[in-house]
């Protein structure tokens, strides 16, 4: 059994050796794991099966250099950055228990301030002073292993956070949806240590998991050779943009259908069809688009509403 | 292809000759994997996945109809409110039916796929969420640190126990047979490939039964001969594919509308002799403002004139087929092979353009599409097109109409061929023909013909063209 705690800020890597924990060290262990990430450089993290068009504004994170990624589980998305912690509980299908790893959050949380109003609601959230959502959780269930993340805001700027995550409802689509809730953090009720509510998440993932340890093992998984491929893939376009479900947009004058970074279809709303398009991968539509100049209106509009 | 109890009789027939022995083994075990052999079809429901959830989305499956399946292999991840799941089969065998599409809503104990199983009537249900394969360690884990290194399986077989059963019921003992499932499984398959001994003797030799022991099989007949070894390796000749591009596809559709058009050809003879004087005279005088002055751009220009006369050249079908839709302008298109294919940019509004203006814009359409820089406002809205097909080779062709056009030129080379002259004399003569193809729902034989007609005259007398200068 084992406490992991990373060091990298780069929420790829991180994400990476998550997978790499999840997938193969527990496989081979069969012992359960808490990985703990903290301090990533801003990042959005969406879902499996989420749209980022739909839940990002896109152009105001990639100004202000806010990395986008796409996690394995499905769920919401969530906003890192130096003031929230991540954990990652992982265990055997059998073992897992959300409500029971939510408790241990809890139960860390009022280790440190035993007055905190913080508790476990019928979604499986935790809240914070009875309305404030402080944490957000996303589970991927194999057949024989867990893996429940769950992010924790301790400090971060909620500010950016409500700039970044927004909703773009000119979209029909398929894919999950977040579901917006009031964010506070932890830093509001006088709860700012990082350090110290790390070390008590681990004590208390001990007592719950009634594991013995010897100490938290701090790992630097971006010298870690094994993940370094998978670290690529996440970065990518393909993955990040490219996995989206299908969804239509509609424009002033056009609707445009796109799926798997692809763009299925641009039909004017007079009738014509844009066959130009068709197949045209969206990747390499902003390659287009952003070279040349912008007169056509329709062309302009799927930049604005795509990028 | 026989099913597995049939194959299994015909061997036992072949070795009962080989051997009266085999033969009273072979009985013996010829109750195995089925007691009937007809496939049975399983509805798998989808199982309770826990936290209270009634129904999921489906998101990804991982399996087709059609696809066999062994226990355990993934079949199609699914979604709640709180997890996303991935659910694995029950049952070996093939995928009959599957109950959901992606983001269809599944619930909890509804049926998810068919599965068609030959197996005993009497299967328990595993619990799916153990693992039965009794290896302890995967063996595709890598480990940094070396007290995790997975511990090796050892003697351990690792087999399922629906698998196990059928061992047991036939006395097969495990070890003896030779694994083939994922991760070093013993399959179903295997235990009944155990039970038949090799092969019969016509097919190629099979390998000897691998034993984990060292003892020996329970029928190993001695080995046939080998063919013998071819020593060069014969080249497969195999096929290589190649994903087409967004402009491949594109053509794909647009060569799919296209066959919806009756198309009727027209071919002619054009003498450009005077226009091949023409253009060395020009051509300096073009080269002063930085333009290269071929052929193409009297043709073009040419063309527009020629439309003027006959508009219907320069019109689309409506959607709905009932009306034609003049165009006002001429956007005269040109292929143009560009690294990533062939596309048709056009230069706009041509009737308003001069001759310089048109080689002028020509020459940029060109270049860019070499550059791969065409802005989709470039391809878009063409009216008429050419294909200068001639500038690589080729005399006559049968060019293809792009919709939503109605006609399209292809210009073969331009060749010096004799010819009779006033006086009957042999003359040398510039020609250079042009097929022409157009849409017979609209344009008739007369109509392409008046067009060419108008166009031979401004080609093999491009002094004609003047008449029109504004």
């Amino acid at each position: 059994m084992a406490i992991v705690r990373s060091v990298s800020n780069c929420v790829y890597t991180n994400l990476a050796y998550e997978e790499f924990l999840f997938q193969k060290r527990f496989r081979a262990t069969q012992s359960p794991i808490l990985f703990l990430w903290l301090g990533n450089n801003p990042s959005v993290v969406i879902g499996r099966f989420q749209n980022p068009w739909l839940e990002i504004n896109v152009p105001y994170a990639k100004e202000n250099q806010i990395n986008i990624a796409r996690r394995v589980s499905g769920g919401g998305t969530v906003y890192h950055d130096p003031g929230n912690i991540n954990l990652s509980f992982i265990t055997s299908r059998k073992e897992y228990s959300r409500k029971k790893n939510l408790g241990i959050i809890c139960d860390a949380v009022r280790s440190l301030m035993p007055q905190t109003n913080v508790f476990v609601n019928e979604r499986d959230d935790i809240i914070l002073d009875d309305k404030w959502k402080i944490s957000g959780s996303a589970a991927r269930l194999l057949r024989l292993e867990a893996l429940h993340h769950c992010t924790l805001l301790v400090d971060s700027d909620v500010g950016i956070l409500n700039k970044v995550l927004t909703s773009n409802s000119d979209m029909e689509t398929s894919a999950t949806r977040s579901l917006r809730v009031d964010v506070k953090t932890l830093s509001d009720v006088g709860i700012k240590d990082n350090q110290a509510l790390e070390t008590s998440l681990a004590e208390n993932w001990r007592k719950t998991y009634q594991e013995n340890y010897d100490q938290v093992e701090i790992v630097d998984p971006e010298n870690f050779e094994e993940i370094q491929e998978r670290v690529d893939e996440l970065k990518k376009w393909k993955w990040i943009f490219g996995q989206t479900p299908k969804f239509t947009l509609e424009t002033e004058d056009s609707i445009v259908t796109c799926s798997k970074g692809k763009i299925l279809s641009v039909r004017l709303k007079s009738g014509m069809e844009l066959s130009a398009f068709e197949g045209a991968m969206l990747e390499d539509l902003h390659k287009i688009v952003t070279e040349s100049e912008v007169e056509e209106v329709v062309r302009k509009q799927i930049i604005l509403a795509l990028v | 292809m026989l099913s597995r109890f049939a194959r299994l009789r015909k061997v036992a027939r072949t070795l009962s000759v080989a051997s009266p022995r085999l033969n009273q083994q072979i009985i013996l075990r010829r109750s195995l994997a089925t007691t009937s052999s007809t496939p049975k079809i399983i509805q798998f429901a989808l199982s309770d996945i826990g936290e209270g959830t009634k129904e999921v989305v489906v998101k990804e499956w991982y399996v087709k109809v059609g696809q066999v399946v062994e226990e355990f292999d993934e079949l199609v991840e699914v979604q709640s409110d709180k997890a996303n799941v991935d659910i694995t089969s029950r049952y070996a065998g093939k995928i009959v039916k599957i109950h959901y599409e992606i983001d269809d809503v599944a619930q909890v104990g509804d049926p998810l796929v068919d599965i068609e199983i030959e197996g005993d009537d009497d299967e328990e249900p595993i619990d799916n969420y153990v693992d039965h394969t009794e290896s302890a360690a995967s063996d595709d884990a890598v480990l940094t640190k070396s007290e995790e290194k997975p511990h090796k399986a050892g003697n351990k077989v690792k087999a399922s126990p629906a698998v196990r059963k059928i061992a047991k019921n036939n006395n097969v003992d495990l070890s003896l047979v030779t694994p083939t499932g994922k991760g070093g499984t013993i399959t179903k398959e295997d235990i009944e490939e155990f039970m038949a001994g090799p092969a019969p003797a016509p097919t190629p030799v099979p390998p000897a039964v691998q034993i984990a022991h060292g003892s020996a099989p329970v029928a190993a007949p001695k080995p046939i001969k080998q063919m013998p070894v071819r020593t060069q390796a014969a080249s497969t000749g195999g096929s290589r594919t190649e994903s087409l591009g967004p402009i491949a596809k594109a053509m794909q559709k647009s060569m799919n509308e296209a066959l919806k058009i009756p198309h009727f050809g027209y071919n002619e003879e054009y003498d450009v002799t005077n226009l091949v004087e023409l253009r060395k005279v020009l051509k300096p005088l073009a080269a002063e403002y930085g333009i290269k002055l071929s052929y193409m751009p009297f043709i073009i220009k040419a063309v527009s004139l020629a439309l003027s006369e006959s508009p219907i050249l320069n019109s689309s079908l409506s959607p709905d087929g009932s009306q034609i839709i003049y165009h006002e302008d001429h956007n005269i298109g040109f292929a143009t092979d560009t690294p990533h294919g062939l596309l048709v940019p056009n230069i706009k509004q041509v009737q308003n353009l001069s001759i310089l203006e048109v080689a002028q814009e020509l020459n940029r359409l060109h270049q860019a599409g070499l550059d791969n820089k065409l802005k989709p406002t470039d391809i878009q809205g063409g009216t008429f097109s050419l294909s200068n097909i001639g500038a690589i080779g080729g005399t006559y062709a049968k060019p293809v109409i792009l919709v939503p056009q109605v006609a399209i030129g292809a210009i073969g080379k331009i060749q010096r061929l004799p010819r009779f002259g006033p006086n009957d004399e042999i003359v040398a003569r510039h020609l250079t023909y042009i097929s022409w193809t157009a849409d017979h729902r609209i344009i008739e034989g007369a109509q392409m013909a008046r067009f060419s007609n108008k166009l031979k005259q401004y080609l093999e007398e491009p002094g004609s063209m003047m008449l029109h200068l504004r």
